[in-house]
């Protein structure tokens, strides 16, 4: 997601119209990031609507120095993740049946590996989800997930290492790599 | 090192998360062990599965992009208590929101702090109160 500079100064000078373009660049990548964490349509279009928000009250006070598309990933993983804490109170699960149709894939196998993994990552439990989504998706450091999570950089390696092996397994289980239990041992 | 003993590490390995020296011990005994090489294989497979996720987008629902152009026009950036408070009120509130459950903690130490004190006074006084008069 590339925002021009240009544009955010439009926004933040009030001009007519800018806002309205600076969503429709950027709305499907921050409800793509959210519904990610989140796991289901329902509530990734509720907390996108909040994000906006938060931009909308907050950008004046965006530094200009500072990349706006991170800043903006950061708005909506920071939302994000306060409506899972949310949830996660009352334990409600999310539904991998419910993930959307995506895009058709070129297919190559990488392409079919994603589509799977995408679908996998709605299997998840959101604590690991969130991690292996931010980290492996979206390229943050567990240092910056830790932070963002208010938890220690080696409980955020722990999750990610379990997000990880837990989607090799579904990778196995859907024919796509060889299942640990048949492999031979050794050594 | 044997391959119970080395499995745990591979999710790490598979992003280069290890340090150097567990990374090392790892890359060594990967060189000499088919199945642990073939299971490195499948992490480093979901890692390169899981950059191409980030570039694909999920469609959201029609009537989201109304939806936010709708609540934003509805909320003008607006600066209430603005020579009180550095930032409008609207977002005291979201912060209010976020962080309910650390003030309502703060909030309740300060309720048994106020009682604690209260009831010591209240000691404080009726030992006074009791006290002999001498003169």
């Amino acid at each position: 997601m590339q925002v021009p500079q240009q544009l955010v100064e439009s926004v933040r000078r009030g001009e007519p119209g800018a806002f309205e373009e600076l969503v429709q660049l950027t709305h499907r990548s921050v409800y793509s990031l959210v519904y990610r964490i989140v796991g289901n349509a329902e509530d990734a279009a509720d907390v996108t609507q909040d994000v906006y928000l938060r931009v909308w009250r907050g950008l004046r006070g965006f530094r200009g120095d500072a990349n706006f598309s991170t800043w903006l990933y950061r708005v909506a993983a920071n939302a994000a993740l306060t409506h899972v804490k949310r949830r996660a109170r009352g334990g409600i699960a999310t539904d991998p049946a419910e993930m959307p149709d995506l895009p058709a894939s070129d297919g190559a196998e990488e392409r079919a590996d994603a589509e799977l993994l995408e679908r996998a990552l709605a299997t998840l439990p959101v604590s690991q989800r969130a991690v292996v989504v931010l980290k492996d998706v979206y390229g943050w450091t567990c240092e910056e997930i830790g932070k963002q999570m208010g938890t220690t950089e080696g409980a955020v390696k722990v999750r990610l290492f379990r997000a990880r092996q837990r989607l090799a397994d579904e990778l196995a289980s859907a024919g796509v790599v060889v299942p640990m239990k048949k492999r031979k041992k050794s050594s | 090192m044997r391959c119970d003993q080395i499995r745990p590490y591979l999710p790490g390995f598979a992003g280069g998360d290890l340090r150097p020296e567990t990374a090392e011990v790892v890359s060594q005994h990967l060189a000499g062990c088919k199945a642990c090489s073939s299971e490195a294989a499948s992490l480093a497979r979901v890692r390169a599965g899981l950059l191409l996720v980030g570039e694909r987008e999920i469609e959201p629902p029609a009537g989201l992009l109304e939806g936010i152009l709708q609540q934003t026009a509805d909320r003008p950036l607006r600066r209430v208590l603005a020579p009180v408070l550095p930032i409008p009120i609207d977002e005291v509130a979201r912060l209010v929101s976020d962080h309910r459950d650390t003030i309502a903690s703060a909030a309740g130490v300060v309720v048994v702090a106020a009682g604690a004190a209260y009831a010591l006074w209240r000691a404080v006084r009726g030992t006074r109160a009791a006290a002999p008069v001498t003169s």
